[in-house]
């Protein structure tokens, strides 16, 4: 493939709107976010109903109580490709569209209502602000972002209890649903008609088609489970297993043509438009001074069984990672905490010079923010707290270079998408502010 | 300590992302780089392998003997309506009406309908289309003087990928009834292998099929050097298997033959023999056919 047509292809993918995950790319919540994901064994509200559910039962919280958060997620991916040779390419740059998207989260004392004392619950929910989902598909060959595209495109929505069994234990549950998609597609072909221009003797052919679409969505549960020990009052322990899940999308596609005099024509499909896998998340939190905790989670993530956008396993290409994070809370006066966080996220996926091409990179994360208490800064009866938070994910840069023993000759070697090979990577800087209230 | 330490190097190693070494090569050897990969900018002059002329005894030949070129245009209708090429090398001995006629098939394009479902021949299953040459004989024009005479010569039959005990009427092998299949390319599949691309196929595929072709030709020597006219040819073949699913809709697209294929026959000599061995065979022809005939201008 020339460089030119490299350029474009590069080019063309990269342009294609690219997105974080919300969840663990960005953080679910401008706490979650300002922590950098160190959060399983801390009070964080209701967005542990997906960290750790057991969590939901932490703090401080008056009897009875009840909490509503709404928060704005906004996050602006700068990514670029460039081709292994050097070229001068500037086409190859991305310049992908930012994404905006709203997480309503609440809790409260449901066991206020029936005597127990302890047991919250919670549910959330986290939307795209445009649509509540919107999906691209792509071969795999086609290069593109594998962990920045469509993953916030999609609506979650999550239920969960946290009990404090004894003032040493709690444990959580939680259900996690994402909204699979099943299309069928049926076309009656009513004729076709060729033209051909007098000029060029270039041949047009139109069909003229009836299409009927039947759509249906489904939901798709995965479980969450946790567990928070606290052997002494400031220590905390954590641990969570966060069920797989994705975001399925199959159906297929009939076109009639015998009203025409043609066959038929058909075929079936199914992608996965995003893919979380297993993950157990080992976390802890300390509570050094009355102003000061520091947080840590290590997430185990089960990569190695993730399929790609096309459904294929792709092995080898996926891999286990290990994810640590840390977090550290300062009060700098009664009613306004800073906060910061780092986390470190291995590319789960390399193309190994194989036929995909799939961009992932290696990931720093520091993130700061900010958490102001009205009531308790000001004295007054304002029971909300405001905050925010800003990450940069810094993606290291990565080169992929084919490898003829990748593919069965050298035709398909030459004509892959990415051939000869193509460096990428970037920062992805997003922001979360929200506001939670609570009574 | 050390065994601690083993053990967290060991998780480590577990969850430290992709391991090359769950992926297998699909190939570890690659004795000539690129070979496949279509044509070298500089391939140089082509190999054309040694076939000599027909030992055929000239003696009082005709005006019209020689070699000639033939391109036949069949028109099919694959959804919409498209164009087949099928290029043939014709060795004609004339002694007034009679005629002593060699046909061999050079090139058949597949119809297809562009950028939707292509089948075409390798050049593995090329060089074995070239050995399906046939030979007749008989009045095959209808005047002593060739130029202006009419030119019937008996319908040349091709099959492939099958052996048929009447190979111009017995059905084609089927993939539930494939005991007839011939691995004519020895490639180790039923039938012959061809390529295959369409919509909905990631990359190029394969399928294996059995094939039939009949061209029966019907023209006029235009001048000694030119020969034209009508075709009416037959093509069907039958898929006996295929690489990928993404072919099955492509395999169950009909093929109709539709009125108005023709042909032309060139004369081809001194100019066409690239190796200048007294003989211009199917590898030169194919080389040539572009410059013999080709595409007509549309029309202003």
């Amino acid at each position: 493939m020339s460089r030119l047509a490299l350029a474009a292809v590069l080019a063309l993918a990269t342009a294609a709107p690219a997105r974080a995950d919300a969840e663990n790319g960005l953080g679910l919540g401008p706490r979650a976010g300002a922590l950098a994901g160190a959060v399983g064994a801390t009070p964080i509200g209701s967005s542990a109903v997906h960290y750790d559910p057991a969590a939901l039962a932490l703090g401080d919280a008056e009897p009875g109580f009840a909490e509503l958060a709404v928060a704005f997620l906004w996050a602006h991916p700068l990514l670029w490709v460039e081709g292994v040779d050097g070229q001068e390419a500037p086409e190859l740059a991305a310049d992908p569209e930012p994404t905006a998207a709203l997480l309503v989260g609440t809790r409260f004392d449901l066991g206020h209502a029936f005597g127990l004392r302890g047991l919250h619950a919670a549910f959330a929910l986290y939307t795209p602000a445009a649509h509540i989902f919107e999906y691209d598909n792509h071969p795999d060959d086609r290069p593109q972002w594998l962990m920045w595209t469509d993953r916030t495109q999609h609506l979650s929505v999550w239920a969960g209890l946290g009990v404090r069994v004894t003032e040493w234990l709690s444990l959580g549950a939680s259900v996690r649903v994402l909204f699979d998609i099943e299309l069928f597609t049926t076309g009656r072909v009513l004729g076709v008609e060729e033209t051909t221009d007098p000029r060029t003797g270039e041949m047009t052919v139109s069909a003229e088609t009836e299409l009927g679409e039947e759509l249906t969505v489904f939901g798709r549960a995965s479980p969450i489970l946790g567990a928070v020990v606290t052997p002494v009052p400031d220590l905390s322990f954590g641990l969570a297993w966060r069920g797989a899940t994705r975001v399925d999308d199959w159906g297929w596609a009939r076109v009639g043509g015998e009203a025409a005099g043609l066959g038929n024509l058909g075929y079936v499909y199914r992608f996965s438009h995003y893919y979380r896998p297993h993950e157990i998340a080992l976390s802890a939190a300390w509570e050094v001074r009355t102003d000061l905790r520091l947080s840590s989670e290590l997430t185990w993530a089960m990569w190695s069984r993730a399929v790609g956008g096309s459904f294929d396993r792709l092995p080898g290409r996926f891999g286990d990672t290990l994810v640590p994070a840390v977090g550290v809370e300062w009060a700098v006066r009664p009613g306004l905490d800073v906060l910061a966080g780092y986390r470190f996220v291995r590319a789960p996926f390399d193309n190994l010079g194989g036929p995909t091409n799939l961009l992932d990179n290696d990931r720093h994360e520091p993130s700061v923010g900010m958490e102001i208490a009205l009531d308790r800064l000001t004295g007054e009866d304002l029971p909300f707290v405001l905050s925010w938070s800003f990450r940069l994910a810094a993606l290291s840069s990565r080169e992929e270079r084919k490898d003829w023993r990748r593919f069965e000759s050298d035709a398909d070697l030459t004509h892959n998408p990415g051939y000869p090979g193509y460096r990428h990577g970037g920062v992805v800087p997003s922001a979360q502010a929200g506001v939670e209230a609570r009574w | 300590m050390v065994t601690r330490f083993a053990i967290v190097l060991s998780v480590l190693a577990l969850a430290c992302g992709p391991d090359a070494g769950d992926y297998p090569y699909e190939r570890t050897e690659r004795v000539d780089a690129g070979t496949d990969a279509g044509a070298p900018p500089d391939a140089g002059p082509p190999e054309i392998p040694d076939e000599p002329l027909e030992d055929w005894d000239t003696t009082d030949a005709g005006p019209l003997s020689g070699i000639f070129a033939v391109d036949v245009r069949v028109k099919a209708k694959v959804v919409v309506e498209v164009e087949a090429r099928q290029l043939f090398r014709l060795r004609i001995l004339q002694r007034g009406r009679h005629v002593r006629l060699r046909t061999q098939p050079c090139r058949i394009d597949l119809p297809a309908v562009e950028g939707v479902a292509e089948l075409s021949i390798p050049p593995a299953l090329e060089a074995v289309l070239q050995t399906k040459a046939v030979e007749d004989e008989g009045e095959l024009l209808d005047a002593d003087e060739p130029v202006g005479a009419a030119f019937t010569p008996p319908p040349a039959l091709i099959v492939l990928g099958a052996e048929l005990g009447d190979p111009a009427a017995d059905p084609l092998p089927t993939p539930d009834d494939d005991a007839r299949a011939l691995d004519e390319d020895d490639d180790g599949n039923p039938g012959v292998t061809v390529d295959a691309e369409t919509v909905l196929c990631r990359r190029p595929e394969r399928a294996y099929l059995a094939l039939r072709a009949v061209a029966d030709l019907a023209g006029t020597v235009e001048d000694l050097d030119t020969l034209s006219g009508d075709v009416t040819p037959t093509l069907e073949w039958s898929i006996l298997g295929v690489t990928h699913d993404c072919l099955a809709a492509a395999a169950e697209l009909e093929i109709e033959i539709v009125p108005g294929s023709t042909f032309r026959a060139l004369r081809v000599g001194d100019d066409q023999d690239i190796d200048d061995n007294g003989n211009v065979s199917c590898p030169e022809i194919g080389i040539v056919a572009d410059e013999l005939f080709p595409e007509p201008e549309p029309d202003p």
